[in-house]
Parts: C-alpha cells; structure tokens; sequence
C-alpha cells in the first residue's frame, strides 16, 4: 500500500507539480482516443484560420506569393463603401429574420406537439424543406416570386391585389428573401419539438392546480423550460444568419443596386472573382469577429432567460 | 485514494497540447505554401534557350474543356480523338468544366489548374495577376502560326501589354436577329445593312402591341441589348483609349443611356421588361414569334436554329454601325506549366486553321478567327439560317469589346446597381452617367495606386 501510494505520490511544484502519473496516464489516452479528431480539427480548421489570418495582412493574388501589407486590408475596408452596403443587408437579414424564423419553428412545433392522428406525416411534411438543396430551394422561389407568373403575385391577383415586384425591386427584395426563409424552419422546429416532449408534465399540472390559463401556462413553464434549446436554436440561427450566400448568388447576384448584397457574397466576389485573397481574408476575419460578438452578447444575456432543469435563479 | 483529473489540469494539458498542434500545423501550413512561381517571361526565355526540346510534342497536358452544350461535348470527343492520332506521345486529360472561371480560379488556389484552359469574356480575371503564359516567344520560335491570317480586332480580345496571352479561335459579334414574317405581317421592310436607331424604333413601335387584349403588353418590337451594347451603339464607351479615365458622362453615353431607358420604360417601351425577360427569356419570346429584333451575338444561331424552326428570321449587323458588341473564344496556357511543349502542341490543334475549319464552323456557335475562314463560302454559303452570315463578319468593322483592362470585372458590379436605379426611375440617365463616371474612375485609380502595383 506504501508502495502503491510512493508510485502514484504527486510530484511537487513547477508546472508537472499537481499531475499524478495516473492522471497523466489517463489524460494521453484520453488524447489518444480523441486524436483522430483532435488532428483533423488542427490540419483542417485551425491550420487554415492562422493561415488566413497572415493572408489578411498581404496582398494575394493565387499567382505571386503573399506580399506584405500589414493592416492595409482593414484599413481597406473600413473605407470600402461595399462593406458597409453588405453589412446593413446582412444585418437586416439577420435581426428581421433570425427572430422570425424562431417563433415560426416553435409555434410549428408547438402544434406539432399535439395528439392528433397522423402527426408523424405531418411532422415529415414540415421538414422535407429544410433538406432540399439550397440551389434548387432558390430557383424555387425565383419562380414563386415572379412579378408577372409567379405563383405568389398570381394568388394576390385572385384576390384583387396587385403584389409588387418582389427580387426585381430594390426595396422589396431583402424583404422577400426573408420571408424565403422562413421556409427551412424544419431544422429548428426539430430540435423546439424535443424540447416541449421533454418539459416535465408535473409542472403542467401543478399550474392546472394553480389554475393557470393555457396562455399561462405557456409562458410560464413551457417557454421557460425549452429556453435552452431556444438558446442554442438563437444561437446558430444567428452564426447561420451571417454567412447566408446562396440566396444573393443564385437569385439577384446581389441586386437591384446592391439591396441583397450579403456580406459573404461580397467577400467571395472579391476572393473567386476579382481574385483578392489578402483582402478577403481580411473580410472574412472581420465577418468573424462580428458573429463571436453577437454570440458573446447572447451568451452574456443567457444568464436573464435561460433556466436550467433543477438550477435556482435569484 | 486516486483522484479523479480536475476540469482545471485537463483544460490545462489540452491547451498545452493544442499549443504544441498549433505551430505544427502553423509549421506545415507556411511549408505548404506553393513556391512563387517563376514569372512567366522567366520560364519562357528558358525554353527559348532549348528551344527545339522544349517546343516538342511529348509530355503530359490537362486541359480544362467549357461543355456547355451537347455540341460541344461531341466536340470535345472528337478533338480529343484527333489530337491522339496527332501526337501520340502526349498524353492529354481533359477536366470538363461548364462554370469555367470559378473553377478555375478555385483550382488555381490549390495549385493544379488545368494547363490549358478556354477562355472567354473572363479572360480579365485572370491576365492581371500572370495566370497565363506570354505567347509571342512561343510564335517567334515554332512558325506553325501565322498571325497574320487573324482578324487583327479578335487578337486584340486576348492582347494585354502588347503580349498575345490566349489564341482565339473564334469570334462572337453580336447583329439584330429579326423575324421575317413577323416583319413582312406589320408591312415592313427588313432592316438593310446601314439601318439607324430610328428605323429601329419606327418599326419597334409598329410592332409592339396586345394582341391579345388583356391589358398587357405581349408582343415587342426590340429587346433591350443592355448597358455595353447600347453604349457601344451609339459610339460611346467606358474607358478612354488609354484607359486612364472613364467616359461614361460624355454626351454620347449620356445619349446611350436615355436611349436604353426609353427602349423599355421611357418615350418608346418596344422593349420587355427586365421582369419578363426573367421569366420568359429573350430567345422563347424570338422563337414562338413575340418580339420583332433580338440581339445575339454568333453563340445564339445554333439556339434559333433549334428553336425558331416556325419562323423564318435573318440577321442584320447593329442600327447606327458604330459599336457593337464583340468577344472572342480562345483557349491559355497557365503560366505554371511544366511542359510547354505539350501545351503548345495542344494549343495549335484546337485554335489553327485546320481546327476552326474542321471543329468549329460545322458547329456555328462562333465565327472562325481566319479570315480566310470565316470569308469562305463553307462558312458564309453554308445553306443554313440566317442568310446574311456576312452581317457578323462586317460587324468587325465598327466592333467593341469590353475594355482589355482588369478592372474590367469591376465596371459590371459599378454599373449595374446604377443601371436598376435609372429604371426604377430614381436617377435620370444624366445622373446615372455622372455616377457611373465617378465609380470607373475610382476604381481606375484604385488599380493603379493599389491592386496594379
């Protein structure tokens, strides 16, 4: 027993000093068995990050090697009137969209959640689009959103309204785009359905008790016990929101006059077009900084709303 | 009793190891780097310096084929198939692309761009930053080629600082296509060889009406060529000759742009709007006989010869004859290849004489940069529609094409959001040309002081 605890006795000070050789023994095999990943994640996500964060400070063009710059690129775009333009569409995308495509994915699941015969083809139903392919997603509602023969425009002429021009109009096009996404909440209403199926029935019923109202008992037990997965759908939701491309590229290209200009398709216009590396690295740093920020500010804001099953709040 | 590792050293042992990931792969990263190339006129003076060996026929060539059409992929094979008969000792892999530029740029990022490569109107993305090689030694030293039997005006399309950097094989100008019929139903006579706008709007505005009486407009006079062609038309441009400023605020180009506003929503509206054009398109409206003048350029007469089979049409060169838009097709060599022999060797079957005489003429889809070629009566007496083939030839004459300058890509992006606000009525064409201006001039100077340098 002497022997046993002499072997495994902890080495004092330095940085070694609190690490048992059992402990040690355990984290390797730890890192072992976690390694393939662990490799992948160093060859393929954090190798290339450092690598565009030194592209960001050169000027790159694929055929020269990187030339040095230092901070020109952000002084660059600070200035670049085309950043600005693509950030405000972005961001309007974003905080108009993000919240809308939330509510829409839980009151979907909230209905979803009932007891009525058929549900799982009807649960199907409501996420067969969120696995179509972007591309053919796009071209869909191209065609949905035709001013003269498309479906939408042709519905509201039924009923006597004449619909505007929609992706040919610079002031509806954002907005149409919107509402296009509104079409994937599939995903989303997925992860809100799990949630409300996990919501502990004795809170329910000890608000039937307390005589709650079902608009009561919605707020007070239901929200509250699904906000972390309203976190984290908030959370991805926005980091999602921000790199939307496939919209700008297949649809307007950007247009009318640069009103659905997405930040992403302005950084890819100037890396695979106009073949600026440097400079895109640089856009892509800020754009990543911008998302950590808004996910940091949510996180912060989770301490307000976000409960915990079994944690007390003060 | 063992304890358990805590949260705080297996956070601690992570970091340290990831530390240690990081600048490996930091390490391998800066080693993966691809060498700056040698520059082009490097590579090529080391091949004129073993001329002979490094022109020869062997080797291994890629070679990056646009298949945007069935036609073209028969082409592709029946290339492919005659270059083996022809060298041998080559051994060529063709990479089908049909979204040719972003591939390529995409497989320049990672080093392994096809050798050749077609090239079109995207030439300009990639000439500015020395993607391909210089050929003017590679001509001096193998005569094979005669630049002399190539229209001057189509070698231009690929010339960039006085260097021929891609060899065209054809040439695509665009004319008015015109429904005979529809014409001759309204009485009018076809549009002759020096015809002007206002013939052109005369006609447009007898033939575009509702033929149908629902209120809406469902047969048109003309569609609207767009911002360069209508420029070109009426004898303005974006650039200077010396591409040192821009000349979209002249009255020419001001004049231009009333002019395309009026085709469509202004004092003339023969033209469809950008909303029907989407979703109809321009070639369903010529072919089912809604629209009088179509413009097209040589690509789209395989497209009417397939789809106008009710209708009998012609083609005549631009109303005005003072600018009209031209773009060549050609295929590069990148700047990196290892064997310039076989690249060169491949180059010259798809672009000589031979080839455009025997590939790309039964085709139709471009007119033979030859002269002797595209003059021929194999070409021009072809018995195929339209008769006056001679129109794309004599458009030539008073040809345009888009500015030979890098920044040539940047000009769409300025001018298209000005465009979409001129016909949203928002600014007058005065003001769009004024703005217009200003963004060219802009970016002109921002190549020169930043991008260029």
């Amino acid at each position: 027993m002497a022997q046993a605890t002499a072997t495994t006795h902890r080495r004092s000070g330095g940085f070694w000093g609190r690490i048992r050789q059992s402990d040690l023994s355990e984290a390797l095999w730890g890192y072992f068995l976690i390694s393939p990943w662990l490799v992948g994640l160093l060859i393929f996500v954090a190798g290339p990050m450092l690598y565009s964060v030194y592209l960001s400070l050169t000027r790159y063009n694929l055929m020269s090697a990187p030339q040095w710059v230092g901070a020109f690129n952000y002084g660059y775009l600070a200035a670049d009137p085309l950043v600005w333009q693509s950030l405000k569409v972005t961001a309007i995308y974003t905080f108009l969209g993000v919240p809308m495509r939330v509510v829409l994915a839980l009151l979907v699941a909230m209905l979803l959640n009932q007891q009525v015969r058929a549900m799982p083809l009807f649960r199907t139903i409501f996420y067969l689009p969120s696995v179509v392919s972007g591309v053919a997603v796009a071209i869909l509602w191209m065609w949905i959103l035709s001013p003269e023969y498309g479906l939408l425009n042709s519905a509201l002429a039924k009923v006597g309204i004449t619909g505007p021009r929609w992706l040919m109009d610079q002031d509806t096009a954002l907005f149409a785009m919107i509402v296009m996404s509104l079409w994937g909440v599939g995903a989303n209403m997925v992860i809100f359905l799990a949630a409300l199926q996990g919501v502990p029935q004795h809170l329910y019923e000890a608000a039937d008790v307390e005589g709650a109202s079902r608009l009561q008992k919605t707020w007070h037990v239901t929200i509250p016990s699904i906000s972390p997965s309203t976190f984290f759908v908030l959370i991805m939701s926005i980091i999602g929101s921000f790199q939307v491309f496939t919209q700008g590229f297949v649809m307007t290209n950007g247009g009318p006059n640069n009103s659905t200009l997405f930040y992403v398709l302005y950084l890819y216009r100037n890396a695979f077009q106009l073949l600026r590396m440097g400079y895109a690295s640089a856009l892509a740093w800020v754009l990543f900084i911008i998302i950590m920020a808004c996910t940091a500010l949510v996180l912060r804001s989770s301490a307000l709303w976000v409960y915990y099953e079994g944690e007390l709040k003060k | 009793m063992k304890q358990v590792l805590s949260r705080r050293g297996f956070l601690t042992q992570l970091g340290a190891v990831a530390g240690v990931g990081v600048a490996g792969a930091v390490l391998s990263a800066c080693a993966a780097t691809p060498a700056a190339p040698q520059s082009a006129t490097s590579e090529v003076e080391a091949a004129e310096a073993a001329a002979p060996a490094a022109l020869e026929c062997r080797g291994h060539v890629t070679l990056g084929y646009y298949t945007s059409t069935t036609p073209a992929i028969e082409r592709m094979k029946a290339q492919e198939a005659s270059f083996h008969e022809k060298a041998p000792d080559v051994d060529l892999e063709i990479i089908q692309m049909t979204s040719i530029y972003d591939k390529y740029a995409t497989m320049m990022a990672a080093g392994n761009e096809p050798n050749v490569i077609w090239m079109g109107t995207g030439f300009w993305q990639f000439v500015g930053v020395g993607a391909f090689l210089d050929l003017n030694p590679l001509f001096d030293a193998d005569m094979a080629i005669d630049l002399a039997e190539y229209y001057p005006k189509v070698l231009e399309l690929f010339t960039w600082k006085d260097s021929l950097f891609a060899l065209p094989y054809g040439f695509t100008s665009t004319v008015y296509a015109y429904n005979e019929d529809l014409l001759a139903k309204e009485g009018l006579t076809a549009p002759s060889d020096t015809w002007t706008h206002d013939d052109l709007i005369a006609m447009g505005q007898a033939l575009t009406k509702d033929t149908d009486g629902d209120g809406r407009l469902d047969q048109f006079g003309t569609g609207n060529g767009g911002f360069w062609q209508c420029i070109w038309e009426f004898g303005a441009d974006a650039m200077d000759e010396g591409y040192t400023k821009s000349t979209l605020d002249t009255e020419e180009a001001i004049a231009a742009l009333q002019y395309m506003y009026d085709l469509t929503f202004g004092a003339y509206k023969i033209a469809p709007t950008p909303d029907t054009l989407q979703e109809i398109g321009g070639f369903p409206l010529f072919n089912t006989g809604k629209i009088g003048f179509w413009q097209l350029g040589r690509w789209g007469v395989p497209v009417l010869r397939e789809g106008a089979v009710d209708i009998n049409w012609n083609v005549a060169p631009a109303p005005g004859q003072k600018g009209s838009w031209i773009s060549g097709e050609s295929y590069a060599i990148s700047a990196r290849t290892p064997d310039k022999g076989a690249a060169w060797c491949l180059l010259k079957h798809l672009c000589d004489r031979e080839a455009q005489e025997t590939f790309y003429m039964t085709e139709a889809s471009a007119t033979p940069a030859i002269k002797a070629a595209a003059e021929s009566d194999a070409y021009m007496d072809d018995g195929k529609p339209p008769v006056n083939d001679k129109a794309f030839v004599d458009t030539l004459d008073f040809a345009k094409y888009m500015p030979t300058h890098p920044i040539t890509l940047e000009i769409n992006n300025i001018v298209n959001p000005i465009v979409d606000q001129m016909n949203a009525g928002d600014i007058t064409p005065a003001q769009a040309g004024a703005m217009m201006t200003e963004g060219v001039d802009t970016k002109l100077r921002e190549y020169e002081g930043i991008w260029g340098a």
